[in-house]
């Protein structure tokens, strides 16, 4: 599968949005999954997924889909808005469902600490940033702190976008991601 | 004075913020001063979010202890920052001592959460008296009283000097945070038991416990 878009906006505000650009990215293969539409419940820490149930997650909700998605397309974008100088607690549910993803063994990665590869590769990861009042402050914040998942999830992000909601003309590098 | 503490793991009660913040308030219960602490609040109960205002909105001094989730705050803990936000016009001022812990020892790990919750106590109009960092919590809960003594005394200072107004000691906050990051020596040594069965010993003994352990790698969501 090509891209998968995590929706995790609130409401139907920026749906002329996410069709503009999806409209106009390369791939053909796109896949959207409105978080705020699907049913899924908050990681609970239990560690069912690492030590009961290897890399499953134990909620039989859309947890499951979402994983399945996820780990079988090339890339996965996640498209929020600013919510108070971070992504939505909709897109921080689901990117942190991504846990049973990776193995809990921990391995040194550059000098750190970091859980061992559970997959032979992961999706790329990606971020569109919606945000009128275009916060610098908030936005490398939240990259950074992406950046960081991203790195746990033994994947890169190798897209990161800061936009207003009435953008029209995408870059080159979104329309290609 | 009243000093309102919330727990936000996703494991609730039985979790390692809540013997954080057990420790963090057991001296201040014990002094002189005339500090109003009220249970620990649980963030994962989103049903009480509301009511959870209302306790900020009444209290001078905040304690928010949580996990290190995929690198930010638990989800849960990002709706009820979301709520509060929404609500910020009744919570300026409110001081926050809050609390990172994470199963990974180095504190390098929520640096950006810590650059994140200095933002948000801004955007609340509050004031921010500390962000402790501790690493290799995942035990807490579990680990032998005695064998962690120090960091308990630690945790009761830092608690007792923010109900206080007292400044915090260095020695208390680095004694949590560190390693800030992982020594060449520690990297050699972990290296070096990553090569035997002891770095993973635990999470082996669990899939057993749960027999498992020849599943371990599975890849459940791959489609074949």
């Amino acid at each position: 599968m090509g891209i998968l878009i995590l929706d995790g906006t609130f409401g139907s505000k920026y749906s002329g949005l996410l069709n503009r650009i999806t409209n106009q990215l390369d791939s053909q293969d796109i896949e959207v999954i409105k978080i705020e539409d699907s049913k899924v419940a908050y990681c609970t820490g239990c560690w069912s997924c690492w030590v009961k149930t290897p890399g499953k997650c134990v909620h039989q909700d859309h947890t499951q889909v979402i994983l399945n998605k996820a780990i079988n397309a090339d890339k996965v974008l996640l498209f929020t808005e600013n919510s108070v100088g971070y992504i939505t607690s909709l897109s921080k549910k689901v990117l942190e469902k991504f846990i049973p993803l990776v193995h809990p063994y921990i391995e040194l990665v550059d000098g750190e600490c970091h859980h061992v590869k559970r997959y032979e590769s992961y999706p790329e990861m990606g971020l569109i940033y919606i945000d009128d009042a275009l916060n610098e402050s908030d936005y490398q914040n939240t990259r950074k702190m992406i950046e960081r998942a991203a790195l746990n999830f033994k994947t890169t992000l190798s897209l990161s976008l800061h936009i207003k909601s009435d953008e029209e003309a995408f870059s080159h590098e979104i329309i290609h991601f | 004075m009243k000093l309102s503490i919330f727990n936000g793991s996703p494991r609730g009660k039985a979790s390692n913020s809540s013997v954080i913040n057990k420790w963090l308030t057991e001296a201040s219960k014990d002094s002189e001063h005339t500090i109003e602490i009220k249970e620990e609040l649980i963030i994962k109960d989103v049903k009480k979010h509301l009511s959870y205002i209302e306790e900020i909105e009444a209290s001078q001094k905040v304690i928010m202890t949580f996990p290190l989730y995929a690198d930010g705050m638990p989800g849960v803990v990002m709706e009820f920052f979301e709520l509060m936000y929404a609500h910020r016009d009744r919570l300026k001022n409110t001081q926050y001592l809050f609390v990172i812990h994470s199963g990974f020892p180095e504190a390098k790990h929520s640096y950006a959460l810590r650059d994140y919750l200095k933002a948000f106590t801004h955007k609340m109009d509050g004031q921010l008296f500390n962000i402790i960092i501790y690493g290799g919590s995942e035990g807490t809960r579990l680990a032998p009283v005695r064998s962690q003594k120090k960091k308990r005394t630690a945790f009761n200072d830092i608690g007792l000097a923010f109900a206080t107004n007292q400044p915090i000691a260095q020695k208390d906050r680095k004694r949590l945070s560190k390693p800030e990051e992982l020594s060449v020596s520690t990297q050699i040594i972990l290296k070096l038991l990553s090569k035997t069965p002891l770095l993973n010993m635990y999470w082996d003994r669990s899939m057993k416990d749960n027999n498992v352990f020849g599943q371990s790698f599975d890849q459940p969501y791959l489609n074949k």
